[in-house]
């Protein structure tokens, strides 16, 4: 008799198996009812994706350490410009980090952050030695190779902020965000079976 | 891995620049001093942080990242193990106690 044990290999799911893509792809959208009136066009409706193209970008900054600075991916002014220019578009866009000293707190609009622990004391603040780290994101949460953060941007929508923040005990820091931008067109469907639902931040918040 | 040689000036030489998105790996330092004199060289990293919430003006910033000093008629040669982190965000710049143009300073880098 022979026999021998193999162990079992884990599947490994990467970054470009959960993207959404024209079919056969993950490609059924819907904004939940919870969008604003200012986003009329996608407020409780579906979509289907039909046209997709991935775009690479990255942004560097070299910080202080223990400092931060807080990076807006809209549009506007002072933004770094990730969002769509029109309606029926929709960017699925992926943020991992190299490896440094540093780390990501997402806010929404900026100065909001975008989840904290229930207690109401309980909020990142970047002043606190015990709540600087609420909700923070490291370099190893989300690495380049494989990056786990996902976020959703329409055209106009309030500003995503990423606050990049320097760990204590480092002269300087080179903190690189490395975004994947995947750029979706959409049209309008009936409910299909399956779909992705993309929520308003609002709902992210209890 | 890429190198590049500059000989013992004290005036800072560049050794690498640093693409944006990357940070340089000293991964090895060769100083052949023949000169007749000790020398001391000093590996520098040179750049200007970006406006962060803490400093809303920057300034060039120069930070010593390794300091050698080789006897005269010496090759002194740093490896990998006795460069583990060292790591540079700008600039990379030998600088040297004085001119000689017998001493010369090879460094070996990868970028991360």
């Amino acid at each position: 008799m022979f026999e021998q044990t193999v162990e079992a290999q884990p599947i490994t799911v990467n970054w470009k198996d959960r993207i959404h893509a024209p079919a056969p792809g993950r490609n059924n959208l819907h904004f939940s009812n919870a969008f604003p009136g200012t986003h009329k066009w996608a407020q409780g409706k579906f979509f289907k994706v039909v046209s997709g193209i991935v775009v690479d970008y990255a942004r560097s900054y070299t910080i202080p350490g223990s400092d931060y600075k807080d990076i807006d991916l809209s549009n506007g002014t002072s933004g770094i410009k990730l969002y769509p220019e029109n309606e029926g578009h929709v960017h699925e866009i992926l943020v991992s980090m190299k490896k440094g000293d540093y780390g990501i707190i997402p806010y929404i609009p900026s100065g909001k952050y975008l989840a904290t622990l229930p207690e109401s004391t309980m909020t990142p603040d970047p002043s606190d030695a015990t709540k600087k780290y609420i909700n923070f994101k490291k370099p190893e949460d989300s690495p380049v190779d494989n990056p786990t953060i996902r976020l959703w941007a329409i055209k106009d929508m309030q500003p995503w902020v990423l606050r990049i923040m320097t760990l204590e005990g480092t002269d300087y820091e080179k903190a690189t965000l490395e975004f994947k931008i995947n750029r979706l067109k959409l049209e309008e469907i009936k409910r299909p079976d399956v779909f992705t639902e993309i929520q308003w931040h609002e709902e992210l918040r209890w | 891995m890429a190198t590049k040689k500059v000989t013992a000036s004290t005036t800072a030489a560049t050794l690498v620049t640093t693409p944006k998105h990357k940070k340089t790996v000293i991964k090895s330092l060769q100083i052949d001093n023949q000169s007749a004199a000790l020398r001391v060289i000093r590996i520098q990293d040179i750049f200007t942080p970006d406006v962060s919430n803490g400093v809303a003006s920057p300034t060039e910033q120069t930070i010593e990242r390794v300091y050698v000093s080789i006897p005269a008629n010496t090759l002194r040669v740093l490896t990998k193990d006795e460069l583990e982190g060292v790591m540079c965000l700008g600039t990379v710049k030998a600088i040297a106690d004085a001119i000689a143009a017998t001493c010369a300073i090879t460094a070996g880098y990868d970028f991360e």
